[in-house]
């Protein structure tokens, strides 16, 4: 097959790590390049376990689902999940406050001119009302409804995505049944040992806690936090980004549902840091992620336990971390997907998405043979510039707040914040404007959702508004409004829908 | 309220469209806009319109009709650039199509290695339909799979683009003197220099040395200055990203130029553009930057056509078997025939 298994070719790929990071990776890459003749070998250890966390995602995991064949009712079924169209964020801008960011968008532009701008210069009317009220999203989620997107851009239902709430437990042995179906052998077993070549220094071959030698061509690292070959092994080295992300610790806690699931994640904030609050089919997930330079993890887990919303059904696990990346995530032979390469907290849920974005990378420049470091240096190129964008939108959260009730919150809103957000926030700050990138996870609908919602209100707003009479502009946010309502108002309930297409076992 | 006093002077070219813009999604209650050209359009000259200016025209709810009938348009497929070694077309739409997310020069490259097959612009249904010989009308044009773009007479496009301004309440005049009377100047000038916003005025300047380009950078700074001069007074925030968006502009198309005509590729390109000519020579993609102005296809004509190969295709592209391969690019090249001759007169 065009002189893929020749000599110095890379065909076979071993994968260390079966949490969510290596099942991604071995069915993406079983699906997409086991037809060629790739040989994939995943190892793991059932014995060190994986994270276990890690439940809610964002609208991306629906097309890698869809681009490597997998059944949504199937998967749904499967890892107990729900339908996800957004996130509320309360207690962030002021204690008590609440908003929604959702997966959609805010209005319909008018003459080129963005809908938020329309909203702001009427902002202060009460009959306008918070910008909530002119996504269908966000009142779906706060009315629990679900309903499928539409194709057709003319409807009100193509306004917005989903994305999904699993159980992370269940999700790998979904994924590795379906790459074990495609071809990728599974072994059982630690490593222990890692040989090198010693002239490129790549890495050879693996050894196991039982004595087998496992060769490769190419290794992906998915060992999560203990980052065995791209840092135990290569000495990657970690850009440590605790200076602007200074959570540290989570202690994670799931508990019994409490009424019927609701089509979005909870994220709370609390006095050093928030907790999350993920609604499945069967149970709910729960977490605290917090600065261990501000709070104690006694303080941590009670926070958590009083903050439950049903029965705890396990307990408090305490995790720790260090927010920031590898300063190379492919060096030499060795590629870092998932927590081994990097970890910029759970807000936002963006760590998954970050695994698929290296997987579909990975697939974009897989190298045929060894020299291949204009490959490694495109990755990490691409990789830096998504966890770099990724990073500055969870500081907005912290840092675009008026809270000044506790040390942490003084600490992250008076914070010299990275120049690439300075800039942002003070165009945004000036009229509203918000600078669009095209390679980027969080589109300007998502800026706007944390900026309003945390009372980042700008200045003023674009002055084209000003060419429509105030009239017309204040019918249209009326109509527009109307339509919205009424648009949720025809939704379907969230559990009905799960119940008919997601094998959810019980009617509420 | 004394009114806001927007003036737009200069090229004819670039007062015609940037004007034509702000009359449209600028100008309202309190405001004024004057155009004042200096200079007349080049009357002989030919205008191109890459494809993104439909949508721009389109917006102003100028149709291609309009301008065929009025400027004496023609559909244009690929624009003509040179090179040292001469001119070369470079396509609006990709050569062949891609196929599960694998664009389609990969799997060319991978059956060149399998057996002899004719040259990647054979597989170009926009460089087929350029050479057919024969005219395209728009109703055609619609049903194609291709972007295309426009080839007009300049001065009258130029007049179509200032009459639209004049109904839309923009005040066109000949003194060039507006300067004083306004409280913010764009200035629109033919040079390579990027875009600057520097206290109550903007310099907008626009190459023409790349076809197509020079209509495109007027089209997108007006756009741009719409968005941001707001009231016209002093807005630093808005300037900087005003300036931002402008350079990365300039640096891509100077990107392109440097590919088409540097006799040194490797040591005169910018970071950005050794980006491109490395990844692409090594696995055969072409990386994007956030703003680009050309389309991926244009990039791979540009960089083959310099020599630029790559020195391998996308493993994805070893997915369809080789029969199938094989048999799928005689078929394309059939279909392209098929279209390019269907309704030819001859
Ligand atoms: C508190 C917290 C909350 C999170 N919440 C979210 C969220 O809501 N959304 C989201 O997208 N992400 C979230 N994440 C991130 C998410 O959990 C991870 O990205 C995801 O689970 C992937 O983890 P992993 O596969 O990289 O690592 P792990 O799950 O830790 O897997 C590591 C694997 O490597 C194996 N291994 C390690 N060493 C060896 C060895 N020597 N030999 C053999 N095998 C070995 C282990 O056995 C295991 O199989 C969260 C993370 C944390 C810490």
């Amino acid at each position: 097959m065009s002189g893929i298994d020749s000599e110095g070719t890379v065909n076979r790929v071993v994968i260390v790590g079966g949490g969510t990071a290596g099942w991604m990776t071995a069915a993406g890459l079983a699906s997409m390049l086991g037809p060629t003749g790739l040989d994939i070998t995943l190892i793991e250890s059932e014995a060190i376990g994986v994270v276990g966390v890690g439940e809610a995602t964002l609208p991306h995991l629906k097309q890698f689902n869809d681009t490597i064949g997998v059944n949504e009712a199937e998967f749904m079924a499967a890892t107990s999940a729900t339908f996800k169209l957004g996130i509320e964020f309360v207690n962030w801008g002021r204690k008590g406050d609440s908003y929604i960011h959702p997966f959609g968008e805010f209005g319909l532009p008018n003459e080129g001119v963005a809908f938020h701008h329309y909203w702001r210069k009427f902002a202060d009317r009460p009959d306008v009302g918070p910008l909530d009220e002119y996504s269908l999203p966000v009142i779906a989620c706060r009315n629990g409804k679900f309903q499928p997107p539409s194709e057709d851009p003319r409807s009100v239902f193509s306004t917005y995505r989903y994305a999904y709430q699993f159980d992370a437990l269940q999700y790998g042995p979904f994924m590795r049944s379906l790459s074990e179906k495609r071809g990728v052998k599974r072994i059982e077993g630690k490593v222990t040992d890692v040989a090198l070549d010693a002239e490129s220094g790549h890495i050879t071959s693996l050894t196991l806690d039982d004595g087998q030698e496992i060769e490769g061509d190419l290794f992906v690292d998915c060992t999560g936090f203990f980052g065995l070959l791209i840092e135990k092994t290569l000495q990657t080295g970690y850009d440590d980004w605790s200076e602007w992300l200074p959570a540290d610790r989570a202690v994670a806690m799931p508990c019994e549902s409490a009424g019927p699931p609701v089509p979005y994640t909870r994220a709370t904030a609390h006095e050093a840091g928030w907790s999350w609050r993920i609604p499945l089919q069967h149970r709910t997930g729960n977490g605290h992620v917090y600065s261990s330079q501000f709070l104690d993890d006694d303080a941590a887990a009670e926070t958590l336990i009083a903050g439950l919303d049903g029965k705890p059904l396990a307990d408090p696990r305490f995790l720790r971390f260090v927010t920031g990346k590898r300063k190379k995530l492919w060096n030499r032979n060795v590629v870092a997907i998932g927590l081994s390469g990097g970890f910029l907290e759970p807000l936002e849920s963006t760590s998954i998405y970050l695994i698929q974005e290296g997987i579909t990378k990975l697939l974009e420049l897989f190298p045929r043979s060894h020299d291949n470091a204009v490959e490694e240096r495109e990755y990490n190129h691409w990789m830096d510039l998504q966890f770099e964008r990724v990073r500055d939108f969870l500081l907005l959260h912290y840092n675009a707040t008026e809270r000044d009730d506790s040390d942490f919150w003084n600490h992250m809103r008076t914070m010299n914040v990275p120049d690439s957000l300075r800039e942002r926030l003070s165009l945004f700050d000036a009229h509203g404007h918000v600078s669009a990138y095209e390679h980027g996870l969080f589109l300007v609908p998502s800026w706007i959702a944390v900026l309003i919602g945390q009372r980042a209100m700008p200045g003023g707003y674009d002055a084209r508004v000003d060419r429509i009479p105030d009239e017309q502009v204040l019918q249209h946010l009326a109509g527009l409004k109307g339509h919205m309502a009424k648009a949720a108002g025809s939704m379907g309930d969230h559990t009905g829908f799960l119940t008919s297409h997601a094998g959810m076992g019980r009617t509420v | 309220m004394k009114a806001k006093r927007l003036s737009v002077i200069g090229a004819p070219l670039g007062v015609s469209i940037v004007g034509a813009w702000l009359s449209a999604r600028w100008l309202g209650p309190g405001r004024e806009l004057t155009m004042a050209v200096s200079g007349a359009a080049q009357t002989s000259s030919e205008l191109l319109l890459r494809p993104s200016m439909l949508s721009f025209h389109g917006e102003l709810e100028i149709s291609p009709d309009t301008l065929i009938q009025a400027a004496s348009a023609e559909p244009v497929f690929s624009w003509t650039a040179q090179t040292p070694t001469g001119a070369i077309s470079i396509p609006f739409s990709p050569y062949g199509v891609s196929r599960s997310g694998v664009e389609f020069h990969h799997y060319w490259q991978r059956a060149g290695e399998l057996e002899d097959v004719s040259d990647i612009s054979d597989f170009s249904l926009p460089l087929a339909l350029e050479n057919a010989g024969r005219p395209f009308n728009l109703k055609e044009m619609g049903q194609l799979p291709v972007q295309f773009g426009l080839r007009l007479d300049q001065a009258r496009y130029a007049d179509i683009m200032l009459q639209f301004a004049k109904q839309a309440g923009a005040k066109i005049t000949d003194d060039t003197n507006q300067e004083t009377e306004a409280d913010f100047v764009i200035e629109c000038v033919v040079d390579v220099e990027s875009a600057a916003w520097r206290g109550s005025r903007i310099g907008l300047s626009a190459p023409d040395d790349l076809s197509g380009a020079e209509s495109q950078v007027f089209a997108n700074a007006a756009r741009r200055a719409c968005a941001l001069i707001g009231d016209l007074s002093d807005q630093p925030a808005e300037r900087a990203e005003f300036n931002r968006l402008s350079e990365n502009e300039a640096d891509r198309i100077a990107d392109m130029r440097t590919l088409l005509v540097a006799e040194d590729l490797q040591h005169s390109a910018s970071p950005e553009l050794l980006r491109k000519i490395d990844v692409f020579r090594a696995c055969g993609r072409i990386p994007t930057e956030d703003f680009e102005v050309f389309l991926s296809p244009e990039w791979l004509a540009a960089l083959r056509a310099r020599g630029v190969q790559p020195r391998r295709y996308d493993r994805m592209a070893d997915r369809l078997p080789e029969a199938e391969l094989l048999s799928w690019l005689t078929q394309l090249r059939r279909q392209i025939e098929q279209i390019t001759s269907a309704g030819n007169p001859s």
